[in-house]
């Protein structure tokens, strides 16, 4: 009898839950549906429609810009990963040291780029880059090394890194958060003991906090490569996917078929695409980090 | 139950009284900096032209409602717009550029105009000939032409040129190689362009180079789609080999190029770093009105001849690239077609077109204005026009798929990241799909 009372019956259960699933459904699953329908068809966004079965598929398959813009999300991820995560892990295993002082104002200054626009994050580095009068040429040229003075955003070879210095600058703070909050629920103890056994803060860090936060930093992985494959408007308002292609991102190319080519249905196609490919990735990067080959991580998971 | 009926009688009456009345709203999107005071840009004269020819229209019909929503920026106006063409929220009026048409006509996007234009001789008696050429699909009108813009124009700073030895810009594109190390030797830049956009270097440069080399005929078989003419052809390649050739020519360019948007791009010929800049007529009366150092000095050209090609030689590109068009939203009542084509009417009108002209605008159409308000660089560029002509502009004719890949591909034509040959070819691939 007494369960009944705290425990409601599961139609009512339902019945408060059905307005949010029902949303969902037709905010994520129903688009998701008809871009599947979409990608069958030839079609300008008009009302003519063709039925072309897998054709928009088959072209996706031989259309070098979009695994060229598949390579730049992964190059940008893989770069992201080791600098917005491995930075974020340094600097938080310093803040968790005794002997740093105004923890709190380096928490927020370090997390505050997270909180700008990034189409403003864009705009400000493509300031800092420029060629005549930005800041990072005035700077090499200000120390003499004039040589170095660079057109960054115009150089093919290396625009894909130039391009992620600010992606990687902006997210640092938002992983380091997230780290900082793994850390806390380590049992301070662990530390003293560490600390009386005589190891020093870079052997806390690899040997303590690492092993510990992993189920953390696991999240901070999935949070990255799914971030990092949907990654639009930094580049957009950087290089808008410039010189020629050789910045483009996947979302660029299927919203640049969209909306500047028209061709609808390729796009729907192509976003199916990038789903695929992203869902894809991340199983992968979960599947490394459990490792279920491995017995013992088995069980700590 | 007789006071109802009183209640519906009314009623009746007051929702008789609401067309006689014609208080409609009808929605306008277009490019324009006239609705954002804010902007430091000043107003285009074509801009000018149409706010004096809304204002008459508004007095003229009072109780509607025009609601305009403007966008100084191209790409910015053409997702917009197509965004709203998908998903069937057109406004009655809106702004249309030439390589749209078949995308708008093909997918009932866009009214037939033809009809009420031969319903209004006087109205279509005003435009020049060839105005609606870009802008008809199979015999059928569906734009309204506004500015007949030249987009290759060589403005350049005749002092800066005479320092460096020159009387006049050169006639020769041989001696743009030449003229191009003289300047770098006194550190100088012969030109300077803005492309992070990606069309000023299709639409300002290659269509004139282009129809240089290939001629026009060629130009008119590719718009047509007749098969004969194709982007691999050795004439096209070779217009993609001169413009890359003088790109890398040290001096020639900013090296910037594709980093810097079009404003960006002007600054370093505004303040005497760069001997010129080829840009579009559209920059006249922003020149007029910001006048800069050198202004008694500023003189316009166009792009030297270059031998052998099939082309001729004194022509510029140019033509009317944009239009007003009606939606088919504006078919909702015979009553709303009215207005709304009473607006297209009197943004592509006589007053409209008067205002532009006097302002320094070359418009599609010709009226009566006042010679005397014409600036000194509209008259110096009139003069220089008198004896060329125009030839197409490519993305005023092209469809926007085949622009789209050649605009990308040009961006890393200049920094020698591609071939001509390989552009070529994949301009022409996307040719042919879309055919």
């Amino acid at each position: 009898m007494q369960k009944d009372v705290i425990q409601p019956k599961s139609w009512v259960l339902g019945a408060c839950i059905l307005p949010g699933i029902a949303w969902y459904v037709y905010v994520v699953i129903l688009p998701m549906i008809t871009a599947m329908r979409n990608s069958l068809y030839n079609w300008s966004g008009g009302p003519k429609m063709t039925y072309i079965g897998f054709k928009n598929y088959q072209f996706l398959m031989r259309d070098s810009i979009f695994w060229q813009a598949f390579r730049n999300n992964l190059t940008i991820t893989l770069l992201s990963l080791i600098g917005q995560i491995g930075f974020a892990f340094i600097l938080s295993s310093l803040l968790a040291m005794r002997f740093v002082r105004l923890k709190r104002l380096h928490r927020t200054v370090a997390y505050f780029p997270s909180t700008v626009s990034a189409v403003v994050v864009g705009y400000v580095w493509s300031v800092i880059f420029n060629y005549d009068s930005g800041l990072l040429n005035s700077l090499l040229r200000a120390v003499g090394l004039e040589s170095w003075a660079s057109p960054w955003l115009d150089i093919p070879s290396s625009i894909m890194y130039v391009v992620s210095i600010p992606i990687i600058w902006q997210y640092i703070g938002y992983y380091m958060i997230i780290i900082l909050a793994g850390i806390s629920s380590i049992d301070q103890e662990v530390y003293d003991m560490a600390e009386i056994d005589g190891a020093n803060g870079v052997q806390r860090a690899l040997k303590i906090t690492l092993p510990l936060i992993k189920g953390t930093l696991g999240v901070c992985v999935m949070l990255c490569i799914s971030g990092n494959m949907r990654i639009f408007d930094h580049i957009y308002s950087l290089t808008g996917g410039g010189p020629g292609n050789s910045s483009i991102v996947m979302a660029m190319h299927a919203y640049k078929t969209t909306f500047i080519k028209s061709q609808f249905g390729y796009a729907s196609a192509m976003s199916f695409g990038i789903m695929v490919l992203s869902l894809s990735l991340i199983m992968f990067s979960r599947v490394l980090i459990q490792q279920p080959w491995r017995k013992e991580a088995a069980i700590d998971a | 139950m007789k006071k109802l009926a009183t209640l519906l009688a009314l009623l009746l009456i007051m929702s008789l009284a609401v067309p006689v009345l014609a208080e409609d709203t009808v929605t306008v999107m277009h490019l324009t900096n006239l609705q954002n005071p804010a902007s430091d840009a000043p107003m285009s004269a074509q801009n000018m032209g149409e706010l004096a020819a809304l204002q008459e229209f508004l007095a003229a019909n009072p109780g509607v409602t025009v609601k305009e929503e403007g966008y100084s920026d191209q790409s910015t106006y053409q997702q917009k717009i197509y965004t709203m063409a998908a998903g069937g929220d057109l406004p009655d009026v809106f702004y249309l550029k030439g390589s749209w048409v078949s995308e708008f006509v093909n997918n009932g996007w866009a009214v037939d105009l033809t009809s009420l234009l031969e319903e209004n001789p006087e109205w279509k008696a005003i435009f020049n000939p060839g105005a609606f050429d870009n802008f008809t699909r199979d015999g059928a009108i569906y734009g309204v032409p506004t500015q007949s813009m030249v987009t290759s124009v060589v403005f350049y700073n005749a002092a800066l040129f005479r320092e460096m030895g020159y009387d006049s810009f050169p006639t020769d594109w041989e001696e743009l190689y030449e003229a191009a190390a003289k300047f770098k030797e006194n550190g100088y830049l012969l030109f300077t362009m803005g492309n992070k956009a990606n069309w000023p270097a299709e639409s300002c440069w290659l269509s004139t180079i282009g129809d240089r080399l290939t001629g026009t005929d060629w130009t008119n078989s590719i718009i047509s789609k007749d098969g004969t003419a194709k982007f691999t052809d050795p004439e096209f390649v070779s217009a993609l080999e001169y413009f890359q050739q003088l790109a890398l020519t040290p001096g020639a360019f900013n090296i910037d190029i594709n980093s810097l948007d079009e404003s960006q791009g002007r600054e370093a010929f505004l303040n005497g770093k760069a001997g010129a800049i080829v840009d579009g007529s559209w920059m006249i009366s922003t020149l007029e009105q910001t006048r800069p150092e050198f202004f008694d000095d500023l003189e316009v050209a166009i792009l030297p001849a270059i031998e052998g090609g099939k082309g001729a030689p004194n022509t510029a590109s140019g033509g009317p690239a944009w239009s007003y068009a009606l939606s088919s939203k504006a078919l909702s009542s015979p009553e709303h077609f009215a207005l709304a084509a009473g607006v297209l009417q009197a943004f592509t009108g006589e007053t409209s077109n008067r205002v532009a002209l006097e302002n320094g605008e070359i418009m599609s159409a010709t009226v009566e204005f006042d010679k005397s308000k014409t600036g000194p660089i509209l008259a110096k560029f009139l003069e220089m026009m008198k004896d060329k002509s125009t030839v197409p502009i490519y993305d005023a004719a092209m469809d926007s798929v085949v622009i789209e890949t050649m605009n990308v591909g040009l961006q890393e034509l200049l920094i020698n990241a591609k071939t001509p040959q390989a552009l070529a070819e994949e301009i022409q691939f996307q040719y042919e799909m879309g055919n």
